[in-house]
């Protein structure tokens, strides 16, 4: 059964007394532990898109069935709900909470989920253990590497283990060695059974993923599996 | 997950340390002005009324308000008849036979001028009788007070206040010695021991002499006030009731004299303090509000400066409460934290406060437990829009923010 469900999403902006259409009628169908890769040149709306995946936002109209539900009316207090259950993200900017260490920011989803604080500490290390740093818990944000911050990034997303993981162009920010270890992070978490959605304009990142998705003007205009060799 | 909020709070408070200080102030001096204002006027109001009690027991006061005649014009009738309005002497002796009265001091108060060798005064002479002494509770420190014959004799003798004694006869024993009263020579008999003062004035600056003896020297017939003590099982409001049935008979007008018990005082004086201090909680009060609006002021400030924070929590799964619950915590840790700091810092300055002014203070628990509710209450109540605010900011809108 398919994970993710999208039939004729659409979005579109008020900007003053017009509407832009961001989004215009997208339908796709993404497998339980399957790899996407959805690319498209800048502006296309690959960012609005992934707010609509991750229950960031809400469609316009159309219908988004995630695991069977159709969550595309949702009110905002439900969707934090499917948010904290369902959803890890990454994002190019990597977002931590600078005032916080790094076991801190990982155990974060956890702490909104009730998690008893000792077990959240556990899973935290666990995960950060995972993405190769078990011995960076207490370091800062400002005290690691761009590529280690992604991969904190990357550990705080996966540590209630969610069945969808998403990045928006996670390797962006960083220099191709330090894209590489995130990507070959994904590859495993892939391999583990993972569902992973990465957004990218790099062909060569899009390439990981088992399926690309290309995406021109708010619509799907492709949609080919990639043969690894 | 309350507790792990609390953390969130207490280090988003620390992290900006000064900011926090400068945020708590407004709370901090509304409750230490609280604190300090209303022990200094618990301990003044506790000082007044043991004062008051030390008057003397069971004192009731009457007071006559039309002024005194002169003596000649209306010495010319045997018997002291007065116009309407003034008690005569023998009247005011008669209370002592109403039932629960213990003692009577007639009074005859003016003012004269004192002098002993170059040394002069002017103060009250106070005209009474021997009873004065322990109806005004009043020691001896040297000699004697007057005695009844001293009354009968018409004796030119003279009792000093402490004080009196010290302007006219310096550090000298004055028993013995004469003085003379409007020029007319007495003999000091006795020096009282001090009292003090109460409301700014002195117990101790004047000098009694027989009444009979003041009527003459002062050239007025009249009783101005008379001072009475109840008898220690007396019911008061009784007993003030058949004084006053008398005082109407003699004086014909309720407008003529006043009857004053010391009960009476007290519960004046309590409800003069009450009143104060509800317009010193008052104020206080409106320096807790202004304090309250400081840290919403603030806490707006921290929350658009941390929208992104809040975007990023929201992505993660924080729901609408846990933002909500955020925020007011930390308001609330703000204006509880700045409540505590008051109360020590109220405590501290009433004490400072009460060492220079010499007065006590007294601490009091339910105003330091009132004042840090009421901080709470206004940290709750000022927090809880910016905390909305928060929590009610779209993720990807707050993400966006740089
Ligand atoms: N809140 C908004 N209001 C108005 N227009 C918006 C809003 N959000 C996005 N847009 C518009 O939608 C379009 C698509 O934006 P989006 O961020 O999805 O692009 P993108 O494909 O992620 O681009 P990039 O590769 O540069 O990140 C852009 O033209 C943008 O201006
Ligand atoms: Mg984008």
């Amino acid at each position: 059964m398919a994970l993710i469900e999208m039939e004729q999403i659409r979005k579109s902006y008020k900007m003053g007394g017009d509407y832009l259409e961001v989004l215009r009628g997208i339908s796709l169908s993404i497998d339980q532990g399957d790899y996407v890769a959805i690319m498209g040149p800048s502006g296309s709306g690959k960012s609005t898109l992934m707010h609509i995946l991750g229950c960031l936002d809400v469609p316009t109209s159309g219908h988004y069935f995630l695991a069977g539900k159709d969550i595309s009316r949702f009110q905002e207090s439900k969707l934090a709900t499917i948010r904290r259950q369902q959803i890890g993200f990454v994002f190019q900017s990597f977002n931590l909470l600078t005032a916080l260490n790094a076991l801190e920011n990982v155990a974060l989803p956890l702490l909104y989920q009730g998690t008893p604080p000792r077990i959240q500490r556990e899973r935290a290390k666990e995960a950060l253990t995972l993405v190769g740093l078990g011995d960076r818990l207490h370091h800062r944000p400002s005290q690691l590497s761009g590529g280690q911050q992604q991969r904190v990034a990357i550990a705080r997303a996966i540590v209630s283990n969610p069945p969808l993981l998403l990045a928006d162009e996670p390797t962006g920010n960083l220099d191709s060695h330090a894209g590489q270890e995130v990507l070959s992070i994904f590859t495993r978490l892939h391999d583990s059974g993972q569902t992973v959605v990465v957004i990218t304009h790099d062909a060569q990142i899009a390439h990981h993923a088992n399926r690309i998705i290309q995406i021109l003007d708010g619509t799907i205009v492709s949609s080919q599996e990639v043969t690894h060799v | 997950m309350f507790s792990q909020t609390l953390k969130v709070s207490m280090s988003a408070i620390w992290a900006q340390k000064l900011r926090s200080l400068l945020t708590m102030l407004g709370v901090i001096i509304g409750v230490a002005a609280v604190i300090a204002l209303i022990s200094l006027a618990r301990g003044a109001t506790q000082s007044i009324s043991s004062k008051i009690e030390g008057l003397g027991s069971n004192l009731i006061t009457v007071s006559t308000t039309t002024q005194g005649s002169p003596l000649s014009s209306s010495s010319t009738a045997t018997t002291p008849l007065l116009p309407p309005g003034q008690l005569t002497a023998q009247e005011a002796l008669s209370l002592g036979r109403v039932p629960g009265i213990a003692r009577v001091a007639p009074i005859v108060a003016g003012s004269a001028t004192f002098a002993v060798g170059d040394t002069t005064s002017s103060v009250g002479l106070v005209g009474t009788n021997a009873a004065y002494q322990h109806i005004m509770n009043y020691q001896l420190a040297e000699g004697r007070f007057l005695s009844p014959l001293d009354i009968s004799s018409d004796a030119n003798v003279a009792v000093l206040g402490s004080q009196e004694a010290t302007n006219l006869f310096g550090a000298a024993n004055p028993v013995n010695n004469v003085m003379t009263i409007n020029g007319i020579p007495f003999k000091v008999v006795g020096v009282l021991a001090p009292k003090g003062s109460l409301f700014g004035q002195s117990s101790d600056d004047f000098v009694a002499i027989p009444w009979t003896v003041a009527q003459s020297v002062l050239g007025q017939t009249n009783i101005s006030n008379i001072y009475l003590s109840a008898k220690g099982n007396a019911n008061v409001t009784a007993l003030t009731n058949r004084l006053n049935l008398k005082l109407l008979t003699w004086l014909g007008s309720a407008n003529n004299f006043s009857v004053t018990t010391q009960s009476q005082i007290l519960s004046t004086l309590s409800s003069i303090t009450t009143t104060m201090q509800d317009v010193l909680g008052g104020i206080a009060g409106i320096s807790l509000i202004v304090g309250g609006i400081g840290i919403m002021n603030i806490m707006l400030v921290s929350v658009t400066e941390r929208t992104r924070e809040i975007g990023i929590r929201k992505a993660i799964g924080a729901s609408h409460g846990a933002i909500l619950l955020q925020f007011l915590v930390e308001s609330l840790t703000l204006a509880g934290l700045g409540g505590l700091i008051g109360i020590v810092l109220g405590t501290v300055i009433s004490d400072v406060l009460g060492g220079v002014l010499g007065a006590t203070t007294t601490f009091s628990a339910s105003t330091a437990l009132l004042a840090f509710g009421f901080s709470l209450t206004v940290g709750l109540v000022f927090g809880l829009w910016p905390a909305s605010r928060a929590a009610s900011l779209h993720p990807v809108d707050a993400l966006r923010v740089e």
